[in-house]
């Protein structure tokens, strides 16, 4: 929400992304063959891949992207809103050959759901093995995970961090997904173009009202 | 004349003493007080004398109505102010002080937008005049104070607004800090002797039972690798503003993934990042920690809170109290039951038994250097003895030489003495034999020569 009220029309919009998804599940190396374009590489520069940045330019204007990993551990599973407070956007990450981790993803999604809305843009990624060849067991269960990923609003993907298959596409499509909903967004604060001022404090400005105009009455009649 | 004497009398009595009957004379200028009494009835109104002077008429509820309504009419003015500067509720405010309270935001008012300094001033006076205020109310005025001011520089660059903003909070924050951090009108310090207390019996937790990957062998060697990061979030409480506070949090992350990357070749993920940084925490036990943490979300900005590595730190050190707090057995690999024993103390913590055990490795090693030290004592005595003994040898051979070489000697005289009798017999039968023909002084000089 911050992130969103800070992107102005023509500026640069900065955008929270956070990475969900079981400890196992190989949430670093795809996030570090997106913005290094490294996988499992000796030339890695970063001492971590936990925080992650980005730069794009989409249609000519510019976005950061600020990708944000959680602890995916099951004890560290009731942390999850402070992590994914103000996000713009969720990368949820599973195995397509572990069941478990997909029945977390499910967990996860309506988690975010619930706590921030549809303003939130979902991402639901299966990664594929690279020594794993597309049978027909594997093609059946993509269509159904396709099918459930729709009728939560998100969008499915798979993909190989190995192979930099799908990768590129994904953020790019999460980014034009969270371009619309921030321009939507404003959009709709435009009607009251006064209201400059943030949510948070919005809310507490008509609070103010009516306590000061009763004391003005009160003045002139005395 | 007996009625004129009588009320000039009445006169003096009655009207020239002051209405308060304090014993002092009244004056018709002050409403028939005395100046002190005037003065002590007119001060907690703390209206301007010149004001209420055209207005009085002697009588005290007229004048009651009319210190309230000035009262309402600052209030309401004030109320104005904060509606146009802040755009917040005007709190609820104590009667005595509203006068200055009101002088200080009208100096606010008047000043020209472009004058930061004063501006920032003026803001500062206003701050520590409202100091008694709940601190939530503190925080908004503060986060408005930050909007307002970033509005004004919407024109500029993004980073550049950024960087001068970051300025205004360490100018504006510095100051405050004392007004501000702990505040009375919370409970911040209770929450942080609980967390306090809670870190403190949580001692026993060890880096396997987190999960950290922990370099086991060099353990003894160079200590603890998470030390320049245990220092680091422990110094947080020694800064003032929001964003050193901030600083210190990001710093303390920095060692904890240059720690990981020495026991783990590739980039730390969050998970191996949240468990060291508990373990961090729970080893440093920060001083003040929990009111640090909210005084940075009071009065931070919020741009660096919320996005950025620094508002990534700062939310999983969040994560990592919020864990200690709800801190149980199976989220340490533990049964309940050894949970609870750990946190009673009835259980020897493994960590003292790690202790112990480096305790007893180290009981061992002392013993065989021990023993070691013995063998070579052993040694050093019997190498002594041996050199004694060659020494003695040594002087014995040379003992036995030296007599040999005295008798050797003797032999050699007598040797000596034998051969020479011999030639003296010898030359003495020559002698004998010459002596028919020659002189004795020769032969006399030839055995001189000879000895």
């Amino acid at each position: 929400m911050a992130a969103g009220g800070a992107a102005n029309s023509g500026k640069t919009y900065s955008f929270k992304v956070v990475l969900l998804g079981e400890g196992c599940v190989g949430k670093t190396s795809l996030v570090l063959r997106y913005c290094e374009n490294k996988f499992n590489d000796k030339h890695i520069t970063t001492l971590q891949a936990s925080f992650l940045t980005k730069k794009l330019n989409i249609t000519g204007k510019r976005v950061n992207l600020a990708i944000w990993d959680t602890a995916g551990q099951e004890r560290f599973h009731a942390l999850g809103p402070i992590y994914y407070r103000d996000s713009n956007g969720a990368i949820l990450v599973y195995d397509i050959t572990d069941e478990d981790s997909f029945q977390k993803v499910k967990n996860w999604v309506k988690e975010l759901r619930k706590m921030l809305g549809n303003e939130i843009c979902l991402c639901i990624v299966g990664k594929l093995s690279e020594r794993l060849h597309m049978d027909t067991n594997i093609s059946l269960r993509l269509v159904f995970v396709c099918s459930y990923a729709e009728s939560v609003g998100a969008k499915h993907y798979h993909t190989s961090a190995k192979l930099n298959k799908g990768i590129e596409e994904l953020f790019l499509d999460l980014c034009k997904r969270m371009m619309e909903t921030a321009q939507a967004e404003e959009r709709l604060k435009g009607n009251g173009a006064s209201q400059s001022a943030s949510s948070r404090r919005g809310v507490q400005i008509v609070d103010d009202e009516p306590q000061a105009t009763p004391a003005g009455g009160c003045c002139s009649s005395g | 004349m007996w009625a004129d004497k009588q009320r000039a009398i009445r006169v003096s009595q009655e009207e020239l003493l002051c209405k308060n009957a304090c014993g002092y004379y009244g004056n018709p200028a002050w409403q028939g007080f005395c100046s002190k009494c005037w003065r002590d009835r007119a001060r907690p109104a703390g209206t301007p004398r010149e004001e209420t002077r055209p207005r009085s008429d002697g009588t005290l509820p007229t004048f009651s109505k009319f210190e309230e309504k000035k009262n309402i009419e600052k209030g309401r003015r004030i109320n104005t102010v904060r509606r146009l500067f802040w755009g917040s509720p005007s709190p609820p405010k104590p009667q005595e002080s509203s006068e200055s309270r009101a002088n200080v935001l009208k100096a606010y008012q008047n000043l020209e937008p472009g004058d930061f300094p004063s501006r920032c001033t003026a803001f500062l006076n206003t701050m520590e005049a409202y100091h008694d205020l709940p601190v939530q109310k503190q925080s908004d005025l503060v986060q408005d104070f930050y909007q307002s001011f970033a509005e004004y520089f919407s024109s500029f660059p993004e980073a550049q607004v950024t960087q001068i903003m970051e300025h205004v909070e360490k100018l504006i924050m510095t100051r405050l800090h004392k007004w501000v951090f702990c505040h009375d009108s919370c409970d911040d310090e209770q929450k942080d002797l609980a967390l306090q207390r809670r870190i403190r019996s949580l001692n026993w937790v060890t880096p396997q039972m987190l999960g950290v990957p922990f370099p086991d062998k060099t353990v003894s060697v160079t200590g603890d690798p998470f030390l320049p990061a245990i220092t680091a979030i422990i110094e947080m409480d020694a800064k003032r503003a929001p964003q050193d506070k901030l600083a210190c949090v990001s710093k303390c992350s920095q060692h904890v993934f240059e720690a990981l990357s020495r026991s783990n070749s590739e980039p730390a993920n969050a998970d191996d990042f949240l468990s060291s940084l508990v373990y961090v925490v729970l080893k440093a036990n920060p001083p003040r920690l929990h009111s640090n943490m909210q005084y940075v979300i009071r009065f931070g900005l919020p741009h660096s809170l919320m996005a950025g590595e620094s508002g990534y730190y700062f939310t999983n050190l969040s994560c990592a109290v919020a864990f200690i707090e709800k801190l149980d057995g199976p989220a340490l690999n533990l049964s309940p039951e050894e949970f609870d024993g750990y946190m009673l103390g009835q259980r020897t913590p493994s960590a003292l038994n790690r202790r112990q055990q480096v305790v007893s490795d180290t009981q061992n090693l002392l013993e065989e250097l021990k023993g070691r030290q013995e063998k070579l004592d052993q040694g050093m005595d019997a190498l002594n003895a041996q050199l004694q003994k060659w020494v003695q040898e040594v002087h014995s051979q040379l003992d036995e030489t030296r007599s040999q070489f005295v008798l050797a000697q003797k032999e050699m005289t007598a040797q000596k003495e034998v051969s020479l009798s011999t030639q003296d017999d010898k030359e003495q039968s020559v002698v004998v034999l010459e002596d028919q023909h020659a002189d004795t002084v020769t032969c006399l000089t030839w055995s001189k020569a000879m000895s």
